[in-house]
């Protein structure tokens, strides 16, 4: 190797990240698209471009047929090399993915990324579908579909408005171990408990931590909210009654328990508001109808 | 060659040796007995350089050993300790070439091969060189490495002068041949100008190979002579607190002792 | 009885061992370059490799692949294996135990725990310290600990000069208990997303790796795997006992100093680079000593070149068989690594019958 070829791969490694070079077509109709996070690729799908979808992670399970696409890994643990070979036009990300070398080597390699922000409230969600639809080149769309998704969400909190007595709630993220994981502040669980009318029980503590048993008698959660992955398993051995403590909380006593879809409950996708109408619905039977199609589709 | 003045070693507050002071010339072999916690190895790893004495003044060929580095030693005297652990599966012959590594010396791989071989002719173990040296016998192995030994140290005399060589119990695992045979070898090389101490326990053995004996009690030198004379004397019986019988053997050479019980 | 020579001399067989492993190394990174998800075909890769970095006769992304993929991730696959097995090798060696790994001189732990304060801490009270290294501060981070724990554990265990090897095994574990306990704190204070981060950092991996990553970590390790022909006729003498080594002729202390910073900054500069990849240190010593001999002057070389192709091949494998996704390396070092170490020792116990 000669001396010049070194000092040309030290520049080139020093200039990766500046050097990211700009694609032409912007606004055009991108035709092999990687997609990246569950809330991207639900986003692409409802503005129709499923089709040109030619790659996802592993956390974009929905709608079903993402899950045929050839799967990237987990979304902070990018394959560059492993991206590159799909030959995208258009590699979206959803904010937090990584990591960050793969990335700048991905924007060098001349793809385009466009990062799309997270986020758990109503305007994140918004600007979510915003910059997917400008990436697909389809805002008119992604403006319907954003003010939809906007509508939906205040008709349901205006539905909420009438009721005084919220309830008390406890999302599980886990009962591993007989152990439970409950949602704190700040996590999508608080979030969707918000949207849906809740009360979130354990928002003193911040993030996923675990719950001793002596302090769920404190919290006297009146609904437990789980996840449902859709495993015989997760119904057997992860009862949260047969842990005494829970048994014995007011949710325990009514038997309250709620299980939803994992990625529908916590995807802050196009399919939030429709979750937060069936979660609260759940909450209070007669106040609160069901939604509509959205929710038979689970 | 070997002179000791006033040595001391401590372990915290407990003296395990000295003060001991003595002067040993080249060309003999001494033997060092006693019972057990006398100090015997004590006192050879301070002669071997390894431990140095907290009071007094140990001086190898005239000076201070203290003042020699690893190397240097290594090159005038060699040692043999008591059980020897060797933590990787090496060959024997392998084993015994540890003698020319630490020391380098001007031989071509060849030479080494031949010499290792000769050597392990010299101490029984002919043909053992590729056997892996953990699976050895207890008494094998000591043989092994009074091998290696002997390849460190080479010819009792150079052009620097006489060498040390300190043997600890070198004939703990072996039959009764190859105890006799291991001492001669160390008596050669004091017959050839060198300088042998030797750690033993078999009084009689001790005294017919040594020219002379050094007892030990409590860290300290309870007698320093010729075997006829510490086996005749009446020291042996205190220092081991049991009487003797003695079986004689002629003008001249010491007596056999064994326990007066048995 | 062992293999090689008749007279036990297996220094012949062992330098033929030695070229095998080159001409291996040689093979498997050829192999390594030319294969990837992308599957350019071979000839494709060599021209590209021909036409050099930033060549304008290619599409840029092959030469991407290639040159800032492919390349630096060979490269930095066959120094680190290098350094870990060397590691591994020195610290046996030193430690007279076959089963001694980078953690007991706390470098594994120490990198560990600084790794995670900095993904816990990074946003908050160590922002300050974090936020203007960027997407270095991990790999400094995990340099930093690895160096500091270990000095510390060798002041622990150093009196009067003389470093106790016992103690500094003794102490490498209350240490590493320790910094455990630290790490399992930050691991409560985390979030969901850094607990991810967390998990994929210990697993290990060559995916991050960049030009810059290697110029900077790479030069550390190169010179420890330089350098540590230096101690094989020390831990050979070593292998007896530390007073047997010092009969030998060896200055005994200089030796275990040398052999700890040796070790700190090989394995060090390794987990900076990839995170921590367990088992290629401990393997591929045994191996060789198992197969072939235990004398260092041929154990270090060859740790390095069995280590360097090991982990290359494992690399490649991280990157093709999960395709477009790729497998955290540390499962298949184990994966290849550990059923073929089980054989060999089966095998080996029955030949010995012990």
């Amino acid at each position: 190797m000669k001396i010049h070829q070194i000092f040309g791969m030290i520049g080139l490694a020093f200039g990766l990240i500046a050097a990211s070079p700009s694609f032409a077509d912007e606004g055009s109709d991108p035709q092999r698209i990687v997609s990246v996070g569950g809330a991207v690729t639900e986003i692409v799908y409802a503005l129709g471009h499923g089709d040109a979808i030619v790659g996802v992670d592993s956390t974009s399970t929905y709608p079903p047929e993402a899950r045929a696409k050839p799967d990237v890994g987990y979304m902070r643990q990018l394959s560059a090399e492993g991206v590159i070979a799909l030959q995208p036009d258009l590699l979206l990300i959803e904010q937090g993915s990584g990591p960050a070398e793969a990335l700048s080597l991905l924007k060098a390699s001349g793809v385009p990324v466009i990062t799309v922000p997270s986020g758990h409230e109503a305007g994140a969600l918004r600007s979510k579908i915003a910059t997917v639809a400008e990436a697909l080149g389809e805002e008119e769309a992604g403006a319907e579909l954003g003010q939809t998704v906007m509508d939906e969400l205040a008709s349901l909190k205006a539905d909420l408005e009438a009721i005084e007595d919220r309830k008390r709630v406890l999302f599980i993220l886990s009962l591993a171990d007989g152990r439970p994981t409950a949602g704190g502040s700040g996590t999508g669980a608080d979030a969707m408990i918000e949207m849906a009318g809740g009360l979130n029980v354990f928002a003193d503590v911040e993030g996923y931590k675990r719950l001793s048993s002596e302090s769920v008698a404190t919290l006297r959660p009146e609904v437990i909210v789980m996840m449902d992955r859709g495993t015989a398993a997760e119904h057997g051995s992860t009862d949260p009654f047969a842990i005494p403590a829970l048994a014995a909380s007011p949710a325990g006593e009514a038997e309250a328990l709620i299980r939803m879809d994992a990625l529908f409950l916590l995807g802050f996708g196009p399919r939030t508001p429709a979750a937060a109408r069936e979660l609260a619905a759940k909450l209070y039977p007669e106040r609160i109808e069901a939604g509509s199609s959205e929710s038979a589709s689970q | 060659m070997l002179e000791l003045d006033a040595v001391e070693v401590l372990a915290g507050e407990r003296r395990i040796l000295g003060p001991v002071s003595f002067g040993l010339p080249a060309g003999g072999l001494v033997a060092i007995v006693g019972p057990n916690g006398a100090g015997k190895s004590t006192l050879l790893k301070v002669l071997a350089g390894e431990t140095p004495p907290m009071g007094g003044e140990v001086r190898f060929q005239g000076e201070d050993m203290a003042a020699f580095s690893a190397s240097r030693l290594a090159r005038r005297r060699a040692v043999l300790s008591q059980s020897l652990e060797v933590a990787f599966p090496f060959t024997v012959f392998e084993v015994v070439s540890l003698g020319f590594d630490g020391a380098p010396r001007a031989l071509t791989a060849g030479q080494k091969a031949a010499r290792i071989e000769a050597m392990l002719e010299r101490v029984d173990l002919a043909g053992f060189g590729s056997r892996n040296v953990q699976t050895l016998s207890g008494g094998e192995r000591q043989r092994a490495h009074l091998a290696r030994v002997l390849c460190q140290i080479g010819e009792a005399v150079d052009e620097e002068g006489p060498k040390l060589l300190l043997l600890d119990e070198p004939v703990s695992s072996l039959d009764i041949r190859h105890q006799v045979d291991t001492l001669r070898m160390a008596r050669d090389f004091a017959r050839e100008g060198g300088l042998v101490v030797v750690v033993l326990h078999d009084l009689n053995l001790a005294a017919s190979f040594a020219d002379r004996m050094i007892l030990m009690r409590n860290g300290r030198i309870a007698e320093d002579c010729d075997p006829a004379a510490l086996l005749n004397g009446q020291t042996v019986d205190e220092v081991f607190a049991i009487a003797m019988t003695r079986i004689d053997r002629g003008p001249g050479r010491p007596p056999v002792v064994m326990p007066h019980a048995v | 009885m062992l293999r090689g020579a008749a007279n036990g001399d297996r220094a012949a067989a062992e330098r033929m061992t030695l070229a095998v492993l080159a001409g291996l190394l040689l093979l498997v990174a050829v192999v390594a370059i030319g294969v990837g998800p992308s599957g350019l075909s071979p000839d494709r890769v060599v021209a590209l490799l021909a036409a050099g970095p930033g060549t304008d006769r290619f599409p840029v992304s092959e030469s991407i692949i290639v040159w800032q993929i492919r390349l630096p991730r060979v490269l930095m696959g066959a120094i680190i294996g290098a350094a870990l097995a060397v590691a591994g090798a020195t610290l046996q060696g030193l430690f007279r135990n076959p089963l001694a790994d980078p953690g007991l001189v706390g470098v594994s732990p120490g990198a560990a725990l600084a790794a995670v304060a900095v993904i816990v801490l990074g946003n908050g009270i160590l922002a300050p310290l974090v936020q203007p290294l960027g997407i270095f501060a991990l790999p400094i981070a995990a340099f930093v600990g690895a160096l500091l724990s270990t000095f510390l554990l060798y002041t622990i265990a150093t009196r009067g000069g003389r470093t106790s090897v016992a103690t500094l095994l003794l102490a490498g574990i209350a240490l590493g208990a320790f910094s455990g306990a630290i790490t399992g704190f930050f691991l409560f204070l985390s979030d969901d997303d850094q607990l991810r981060d967390i998990t994929f950092w210990t697993l290990g991996g060559l995916g991050g790796t960049t030009w810059l990553k290697l110029f900077a970590c790479g030069p550390i390790m190169l010179a420890a795997v330089l350098a540590s022909p230096v101690l094989a006729r020390g831990l050979n003498a070593l292998t007896l006992g530390e007073s047997e080594a010092f009969h030998l002729g060896l200055e005994v202390q200089r030796m275990k100093t040398l052999a700890i910073v040796l070790v700190a900054g090989a394995v060090g500069a390794s987990v900076a680079a990839a995170g921590i990849i367990g088992f290629v240190g401990i393997i591929v010593p045994h191996l060789l000593r198992l197969a072939v001999g235990a004398d260092h002057r041929f154990l270090l070389p060859g740790s390095a070149l069995l280590g360097a192709a090991l982990l290359v091949l494992a690399d490649a494998l991280a990157r093709t068989v999960a395709a477009p996704a790729e497998l955290p390396i540390g499962i298949i070092t184990a994966a290849i690594g550990a059923p073929f170490f089980l054989w060999l020792l089966l095998r080996r116990r029955g030949l010995l019958g012990v």
